[in-house]
């Protein structure tokens, strides 16, 4: 099915097959959730945003003209986190601690730098630890620096498709992307100890 | 590196990087040529801040690309019950749109009625030979309302004048025209002139004939649906 031209699946779920669109919803939800997860570093709200962002995807089929559809969609997850990081910062129901308490909690399984914990226990604790510090170091940056560094770096995905996502220009997106990436960098470099070996200097 | 700098080093560091971190990126992705490429090169040998950039630069990308993925907590694909409340048949937004139109018109048709726009004058004789017809034993004002148009004759009589009377009544309530048109029917072939209480017995079955059709067409089963 996945070598199956998207583009017909595209077309036979705006024809209103539902099975068409959930062969979509199965290929795209592991990065639409990933983005949103790396946006409102909140696995529960995370989920909500992914479901909503598939939700609205659904009802505006009818407008998708061509392109990349994962771009579509991640388009739409974007605007989604978005409005849920405004009306977060609206209504601060948890604060700025609780949230990094929060991710603390959640800690290194779920910020997903381990695989396999029983390999190298003192690994195990460094990569936590090392995730925990990517998680807030992400947090730390504006939105629209956070969604081009997630996009780019940990997504790998091109400016182009960056640019119909975001909707902003090259120049702006590029702009962000170096000014993220060396925010990111400022904030490891407090915790220097916590970087790879081969990533220390 | 983490000394507090002072604002006046901080502007100058930002203009500083404002020049070069285009070319830096462009650099780090290997699309940075010919004179650019070379004037770059040429400022990272005396600039210890831009190479500290491009490095740090460098060792993000790297840290960045071994945060694996996070495995979705499940699937998001849509039910049919989902579906079906995301986007709900066209009959049932049909028939949604239509039943509030009609429950307006009866409402501005009940109004203009208690105002007594279409109150005929109490005939003399009250034409209680329509009770033979079912509709009329529903409406025995409405069957008045053919005395208004034509009070000398019984209504049952006056099939030839139908039509005329017909136009009249509406003539004068244009809002009835959807509605009188599309519902009573069997009114009218019975030679019944419509009046506003039949106009408002129609919209009244056809606010009810719509709202069933939205409820048997509604989308369907329990769930709560967040959009």
């Amino acid at each position: 099915m996945q070598e199956e031209p998207e583009d017909f699946v595209v077309a036979a779920a705006q024809r209103g097959d539902l099975a068409a669109f959930n062969q979509l919803v199965t290929n795209h939800e592991q990065r639409v959730y990933n983005l949103t997860y790396r946006m409102l570093n909140d696995a529960e709200a995370a989920a909500d945003a992914t479901q909503d962002a598939f939700f609205q995807a659904y009802r505006a089929l009818s407008q998708y003209r061509g392109g990349s559809f994962k771009s579509w969609l991640l388009r739409i997850a974007s605007n989604i986190c978005y409005d849920r990081l405004r009306s977060r910062n609206r209504r601060p129901t948890t604060s700025l601690d609780a949230m990094i308490e929060e991710a603390e909690k959640v800690g290194g399984t779920d910020l997903g730098l381990l695989e396999d914990p029983k390999s190298d226990p003192l690994d195990f604790a460094t990569r936590r630890e090392l995730a925990r510090e990517l998680a807030q170091a992400l947090q730390s940056l504006p939105e629209e620096q956070r969604v081009v560094v997630i996009l780019s770096d940990v997504q790998g995905m091109s400016y182009d498709e960056i640019v119909y996502i975001t909707g902003a220009s090259l120049g702006t997106v590029k702009s962000r992307i170096s000014r993220g990436r060396l925010k990111i960098r400022e904030y490891l470099h407090k915790s220097k100890e916590l970087l790879p070996g081969d990533l220390r200097q | 590196m983490n000394k507090p700098r002072l604002l006046k080093d901080w502007d100058e560091t930002e203009a500083h990087r404002d020049q070069w971190l285009p070319l830096i990126l462009d650099y780090q992705d290997g699309t940075l040529e010919g004179s650019e490429q070379q004037q770059l090169k040429q400022h990272l040998a005396e600039c210890s801040a831009c190479t500290a950039d491009l490095e740090g630069m460098r060792q993000t990308v790297t840290i960045l690309q071994r945060l694996p993925e996070k495995p979705a907590p499940r699937s998001f694909t849509l039910s049919p019950l989902q579906a079906r409340r995301l986007k709900p048949s066209p009959v049932y937004r049909f028939s949604q749109f239509a039943a509030a139109i009609a429950a307006a018109f009866l409402i501005f048709a009940f109004a203009l009625d208690l105002a007594g726009t279409f109150t005929p004058p109490a005939p003399a004789s009250p034409v209680a030979v329509v009770t033979a017809d079912p509709t009329a034993t529903l409406e025995p004002i409405g069957t008045l309302a053919a005395a208004a148009g034509k009070p000398n004759s019984g209504s049952l009589g006056g099939l030839g004048g139908v039509q005329v009377t017909a136009a009249n009544t509406q003539s004068a309530n244009p809002t009835a025209i959807p509605a009188v048109t599309s519902k009573p029917g069997p009114v009218v072939n019975l030679g019944t002139s419509p009046d506003i209480r039949l106009v408002e017995l129609a919209l009244l079955a056809a606010t009810i004939l719509f709202s069933a059709f939205a409820f048997m067409a509604r989308p369907r089963g329990p769930g709560r649906l967040k959009i």
